[in-house]
């Protein structure tokens, strides 16, 4: 690889250079015990969590009859959640909708933050999008509980036809606290890790024009990374209200 | 040597999940296409579904791709294998 990009710990998968090259400190000091590699998405995240906050605070701080500017995009997102939550959980969406539509803004963020010179993606980590996928795994199984009761809970991991259950049943739970979780994850980890591996590959290949200006061969890939990641986001609220509302039931929806 | 080598072509194997992955996207966008063309009035649903579809087949190709990333860390550098290879 050329300089710009710095071979990473991570099994010599190249990564581009954030603001962390940037800060006068070692290169391998540790903070509250991690590495600085370690440390990045962590603050990443952080970031991202008062962005959004004081977005909203700024949005919502003084309401108006007739709403103009950073309101009106507001409530145009929010109605937006409002009528895809409903498509899937119906008379429950009032519930879920702060849920479903916080990880999905969440997520979308953190994605897109990517594409901004010197600053990382968090979910190119596994660590954090297993975080969320957990988050949804205890929701999914809380909610099925509280709504169905253990009793009913248990059968509905019988399956269906009585004489199959011996079957079915491990089945079931091999695809509900196995397969799913680890899917979940996967999906988003793998999604933005190779978009942003093959972007940092591309880049430190990039030719230079009279030695000095690069030449952004990457570009195709910058678009393909833009649809990539708002997809994503929206699969992983749409799987995450998909999982809960199987949980619930029919019958309460 | 012959275990390297064997994790190399296995790095080299993982490619073609993404013969099926092409399949089956192709399937994918071709029903919705021609759904499209039999009931234009339902372009954004067919889109979105289809879309949905789409993320989900391209899982599994990034599935093999975070595996052979996973692989090639566990391959030794060329200079370390020259430094062997000279003894």
């Amino acid at each position: 690889m050329t300089e710009e990009t710095h071979g990473s710990s991570s099994g010599g998968v190249p990564e581009l250079p954030t603001f962390f090259d940037l800060l006068p400190i070692d290169k391998h000091a540790e903070i509250f015990g991690l590495t600085l590699h370690q440390l990045l998405p962590i603050v990443m995240s952080m970031m991202i969590i008062a962005l959004l906050g004081i977005f909203s605070m700024i949005a919502t701080s003084n309401l108006k009859k007739i709403p103009g500017g950073v309101q009106a995009i507001l409530e145009l997102l929010v109605e937006a959640l409002d009528g895809f939550v409903k498509s899937i959980l119906g008379k429950m969406s009032d519930k879920f909708l702060p849920f479903v539509g916080t990880l999905f803004l969440y997520i979308l963020i953190m994605n897109l933050i990517g594409q901004i010179p010197l600053l990382h993606s968090p979910t190119t980590n596994y660590n954090t999008t297993l975080a969320l996928t957990l988050l949804v795994f205890v929701a999914t199984h809380y909610y099925g509980l509280k709504h169905n009761g253990p009793v009913k809970y248990v059968k509905h991991m019988m399956g269906e036809p009585r004489w199959m259950s011996p079957m079915l049943f491990p089945l079931h739970i091999i695809s509900e606290f196995l397969t799913r979780p680890l899917s979940l994850s996967m999906r988003l980890y793998g999604n933005l890790m190779g978009g942003h591996t093959v972007l940092s590959i591309f880049i430190g290949l990039s030719p230079l024009l009279l030695g000095l200006i690069p030449i952004p061969i990457h570009f195709p890939f910058v678009l393909l990374d833009l649809l990539l990641a708002s997809l994503q986001a929206f699969i992983f609220a749409f799987l995450a209200s998909f999982y809960i509302a199987g949980s619930i039931g029919e019958k309460h929806l | 040597m012959i275990y390297f080598a064997c994790v190399a072509i296995a790095i080299g194997m993982l490619a073609f999940a993404s013969f099926g992955c092409g399949i089956g996207q192709g399937i994918a966008v071709h029903g919705a296409s021609t759904s499209v063309a039999r009931q234009p009035e339902l372009f954004g649903k067919i889109q979105m579904l289809m879309f949905i579809g789409l993320g989900f087949i391209e899982a599994l190709a990034i599935y093999s791709l975070v595996l052979s990333f996973i692989l090639l860390g566990k391959l030794p550098d060329a200079a370390s294998v020259l430094k062997v290879l000279s003894h």
